[in-house]
């Protein structure tokens, strides 16, 4: 099966499943009682934004070459934050907790701030999706060997040791097949290496023996003069 | 394999709904918003909901459900490890197991797991999850 094809299949694979809540939730409203209908329909919101998420992020690959993103320093905290109040109640919906660690000296980054926001994100959702409920995912910033690092720790089960390898010999050149975890087509973290790459970060992972951490390293900015106050 | 700690359980029901007569179903389901979407269906049936198959498997041994909703791609050990944990032991294999799943799969293959019926996520509706439960609980009303 060609690349392209393989692709086009993991990503309908990936939306089938906001896609088939989304419908669901439609269906149980006519159904619920009134005081369950308000927080079906957040549901609902919640579920459509990360689902157009994602497909925005499948039209950005196809245009990463036209030169629309361009590299500028960036807060990393500022966009952490972003990330966190966005994806925050679809942990709360889940019944999930994400909890931000701010320790990093060097506050800008060079960056597309839109490419760094999926990336980010896609982290974040990753991590919704494979924390065991009652334990609090961390999405931390902090300086790394002159860089900064943003990671995002799930508290559930290891990444496999197959895919491991494959972040840190070189980028993932397509989706892989469905079951990088279970339940996962492996797209967000293909999307995020992606535009790490358009951005000359690097992307990995870190095994623990009760979750993954996920990181992205970028290269800080030297112009002092843009930091915030 | 990393150390999975254990999920709480949610009852989908209030305390004050729950009756020794209503039929008991366990739900895993390791998204909590399709957990809730199958919870809400079961109209009157306590609901379990557990994220996650050690959980669920966990609390089988003090309490046995009438029925199980199982989704199949669930993180850690999947729904299909689970079946095979379930019929291993004789009290647990007669429970009858509904899967819901995305997955194109046929209950010919896995009625020896005590796979009943099979609900797909891009179908299924409230109305069939409802019927799907109590044409299995009670077969004699059909």
């Amino acid at each position: 099966m060609s690349v392209e094809v393989n692709g086009i299949l993991v990503a309908a694979h990936e939306l089938k499943a906001p896609l088939s809540l989304m419908r669901q939730l439609a269906l149980s409203l006519e159904l619920a009682p009134a005081k369950d209908q308000s927080r079906i329909k957040s549901q609902l919101v919640g579920v459509s934004e990360r689902a157009l998420r994602q497909v925005n992020d499948l039209t950005k690959i196809a245009r990463l070459e036209e030169g629309l993103f361009v590299m500028e320093p960036v807060s990393v905290r500022g966009v952490c934050e972003s990330v966190w109040r966005e994806i925050s109640e679809l942990y709360r919906f889940e019944g999930r907790q994400l909890r931000p660690i701010y320790a990093n000296r060097q506050k800008l980054a060079v960056a597309n701030r839109d490419l760094l926001y999926s990336v980010i994100y896609n982290f974040c959702a990753n991590a919704l999706h494979y924390s065991d409920t009652e334990t609090a995912s961390q999405l931390s910033v902090r300086d790394y060997h002159g860089q900064i690092r943003v990671s995002v720790r799930d508290f559930g089960p290891a990444l496999p040791f197959k895919i491991w390898q494959n972040l840190h010999s070189r980028s993932l050149e397509q989706p892989t097949d469905i079951a990088m975890r279970p339940g996962s087509s492996g797209l967000g973290l293909y999307i995020a290496s992606q535009f790490s790459r358009h951005m000359h970060a690097k992307i990995g992972a870190i095994r623990h023996r009760d979750g993954t951490s996920f990181f992205i390293d970028l290269p800080i900015s030297k112009q002092a003069s843009l930091w915030p106050v | 394999m990393p150390t999975t700690s254990i999920s709480a359980t949610k009852s989908a029901n209030s305390s004050s709904q729950i009756s020794a007569e209503q039929p008991h179903i366990f739900i895993i389901e390791d998204d909590n918003i399709m957990a809730e979407c199958l919870a809400r269906a079961c109209q009157d049936m306590r609901c379990t909901i557990f994220h996650d198959a050690i959980s669920a498997m966990a609390t089988l041994g003090d309490n046995l459900p009438d029925l199980i909703l199982l989704d199949v791609l669930l993180s850690g050990p999947d729904g299909f490890t689970f079946l095979n944990e379930l019929i291993s032991y004789p009290d647990t294999a007669a429970i009858p197991v509904i899967l819901v799943t995305s997955l194109t799969l046929n209950t010919t293959n896995l009625a020896h797991y005590g796979v009943r019926a099979i609900l797909f996520k891009e179908t299924m509706t409230p109305q069939e999850i409802l019927s799907t439960v109590r044409g299995i609980l009670y077969p004699e009303r059909k």
